[in-house]
């Protein structure tokens, strides 16, 4: 139930043989190497030199992976040779760059000129009028406009212009015919009006054929952007794998040289650190030659290993969520790969929901392929334990499809539903509490501190239970020693514990109020679906369409929230027994295989 | 026709849920707005954030509870 064990590794060797034994380690891929603190007569290794050609070969492949659209997913067999993926890179880079940077420039300056002519084009269509070409090449045509009329006296003391007003709607257009040589001055004086310029340094002929023409433009612009497209899209069509096989060594050999930054060096020798399970000793002790190792049990500040395996270890987001948890403390995941979809599918309770949610999520799985292998693990579960409460509970879209409940209606049965999510919930709780009592077990706490920490939440069970059954001496030795125990652990607050517990317990209604919630919101769809029957037959399709919006609304709702209460009830009542989450994952330096996008990079 | 005691049972319960759900509404406001901007801040702090922002329902839960009680226990 708790973290794995792993040890702690000392490598020492000679300083030439780092680079070798780094690689063997990235190849045996059992590894998490970690940051040596700084040692007395040790210094960092750097690797900038080293790196800086990997780094500046991976940004010119990047840069042709973003232009080109490719992406890089490809599964490596075995790591090749450095200097063989820097000398095929180079050549990889020498070769396309220039046609990608030369496609990529021109694209780019099609697309700033269709911008351009777009932006005129809006300008010109913005006009309500046309306009004519200035009479002379001497002078220059300026375009205002204005909501309120504008007095020019003042402009007209200083420069020469003839003036054209019109009028149309609620703006007012100011068309200027200006000699050249006074423009600017003109543009400056305008500049300081109320007056908003509008740009028309493109008009070389009447307005519609300035349109039409700038239509064409825009058009043409697109075709060549959309050709250009295409050809960045199929440049690397036939040396795509090649792309990513290197792409993803060079990664690699990235991901090789970044550790380096971990290792501690002198003249001669380096030091290395790292942590692995004690079945993974040997393996290292095989690979790392003639270094010495030296081999300790890990301290708390080791990394956290997840070993989960099948079904379970898809449940690991969940936790990983929430924190990572300590270095050998209870690790929770098992526990919520069962208790998740348990509560999901309570809260949910609805055969056409769950249904709904299964298919849905097969079909992500079948479209976006294994990178959604994970949510379609754990959102099938959810869905096949909603789909078995909703028999349980007789709801199929709520009422939509009767259906003979193998239980009971969660709305005529909801007291005693009330007490069933109640004693799961003393049950999930109880788990918690024992989890906690094991974890102090084993971290070789004393007896009276396992005592004070576990045994108020059983005493108050105990207490309760014999109150119960009317065997108040029992019940009032169980609440005296819990007063007790609380005053001693925590004192005087202890007391509040005591309504904490009952808050924690009771928060286990919300599978009932969800599950309720869920069945009364497709209760009252149902409800108003079947007043449109009464509109004859135009009221049929209004049925249909208040039933797909209705309950495609109810669905959307209630996965959210029973995905979120089912995660909340894990992390704030069940957690707060046991959890302790200050870890920090286990991240095995091996070779990755695969890249998936980007972003990774 | 419905006597007394039923009605009263009724409007309890619906006073119990229904004051209990506007103060849980108003402090999911307040929790919900400060994990959003925490949330822009930082992306990785989603699920805790969506946590908190869950964390004042349980209001909501125990006014449910009292609900329920008044009117399985009591209307009977």
């Amino acid at each position: 139930m708790r973290t794995p064990l792993l040890h702690e590794l000392t490598i020492f060797g000679k300083l030439k043989d780092r680079r070798k034994v780094i690689g063997n380690l990235q190849k045996l891929g059992l590894v998490h190497v970690a940051a040596l603190e700084d040692k007395d007569g040790f210094v960092r290794d750097s690797v900038s030199n080293d790196i800086s050609q990997i780094s500046a070969l991976l940004l010119q492949l990047r840069y042709i992976a973003e232009q080109t659209g490719v992406t890089v997913s490809y599964n490596l067999d075995e790591l090749p040779l450095l200097e063989d993926v820097l000398e095929e890179s180079k050549q990889f880079v020498d070769s396309y760059m220039p046609k990608v940077k030369k496609l990529a420039s021109t694209m780019k300056n099609l697309q700033d000129d269709a911008s351009l002519f777009h932006a005129q084009l809006s300008s010109l269509q913005s006009l309500p009028f046309a306009l004519s070409i200035p009479a002379s090449k001497n002078v220059t045509k300026l375009v205002y406009e204005s909501k309120t009329r504008f007095d020019f006296t003042q402009i007209r003391e200083k420069f020469r212009f003839v003036l054209k007003r019109k009028s149309v709607e609620d703006k007012h257009y100011y068309i200027f015919d200006a000699p050249k040589k006074h423009v600017t001055k003109l543009c400056d004086a305008l500049a300081a009006t109320p007056l908003k310029q509008i740009d028309i340094s493109y008009v070389v002929d009447t307005s519609d054929v300035t349109k039409a023409r700038l239509q064409k433009q825009i058009r043409d612009s697109f075709i060549k952007i959309t050709q250009i497209k295409h050809k960045l899209s199929t440049l690397l069509h036939l040396d795509s794998m090649r792309f990513a096989h290197l792409v993803v060594s060079l990664q690699n050999y990235h991901d090789q040289y970044s550790t380096g930054a971990k290792v501690l060096k002198t003249k001669n020798f380096f030091l290395l650190r790292a942590y692995c399970e004690h079945k993974d000793v040997k393996p290292v002790r095989d690979v790392i030659g003639e270094c010495l190792l030296s081999v300790k049990k890990a301290r708390k500040d080791a990394p956290t290993k997840f070993n989960q395996k099948g079904v379970a270890a898809h449940f690991k987001p969940i936790t990983e969520l929430f924190s990572i948890p300590s270095y050998r403390a209870v690790d929770p995941t098992s526990i919520i790969a069962f208790f998740y979809p348990f509560f999901f599918g309570f809260m949910l309770s609805d055969i056409g929901y769950g249904l709904l949610l299964l298919a849905i999520i097969s079909g992500l799985r079948y479209f976006m392929g294994e990178r959604m292998h994970t949510p379609f693990v754990i959102f099938s579960l959810s869905a096949i334990s909603s789909v078995i409460f909703g028999l349980i509970f007789g709801s199929f879209f709520g009422n939509l499809i009767p259906i003979t409940p193998l239980y009971a209606d969660s709305f005529s049965a909801s007291f005693t539903i009330l007490k069933i999510s109640l004693v799961i919930g003393l049950v999930h709780l109880n788990l918690g509490n024992f989890l906690q009592m094991y974890q102090l077990t084993k971290a070789h706490e004393s007896f009276s501190t396992v005592f004070l920490k576990t045994s108020p939440f059983i005493l108050l069970q105990l207490g309760a239970v014999f109150a119960f059954l009317q065997v108040y001496t029992l019940a009032v030795i169980c609440g005296a020693l819990l007063l007790v125990v609380l005053l001693k652990d925590k004192s005087f607050f202890g007391l509040m514990d005591i309504t904490g517990f009952f808050g924690t317990w009771f928060s286990y209604a919300r599978l009932l109020a969800l599950s309720l919630a869920t069945a009364g919101v497709a209760l009252a769809i149902n409800i108003i679906a079947d007043k449109m029957l009464l509109l004859g037959k135009f009221g049929v399709f209004l049925w249909l369409l208040v039933l797909i919006l209705g309950h495609g609304f109810n669905f959307v709702l209630n996965i959210l929230g029973c995905s979120i209460h089912a995660a909340r009830l894990h992390y704030v009542e069940f957690f707060s027994f046991f959890f302790e989450g200050e870890g920090h994952k286990f991240n095995a330096f091996s070779i990755k295989k695969k890249y998936g996008g980007l972003e990774q990079w | 026709m419905v006597d007394m005691a039923t009605g009263l049972i009724a409007v309890g319960a619906g006073i119990a849920i229904g004051f209990a759900a506007l103060g849980s509404g108003i402090g999911q406001g307040i929790a919900s707005s400060a994990a959003a901007g925490a949330t822009a801040e930082n992306n990785k702090l989603l699920a805790k954030m969506l946590v908190f922002a869950a964390l004042p329902e349980t209001q909501a839960i125990y006014g449910f509870v009292i609900a329920i009680l008044l009117l399985f226990v009591f209307g009977q």
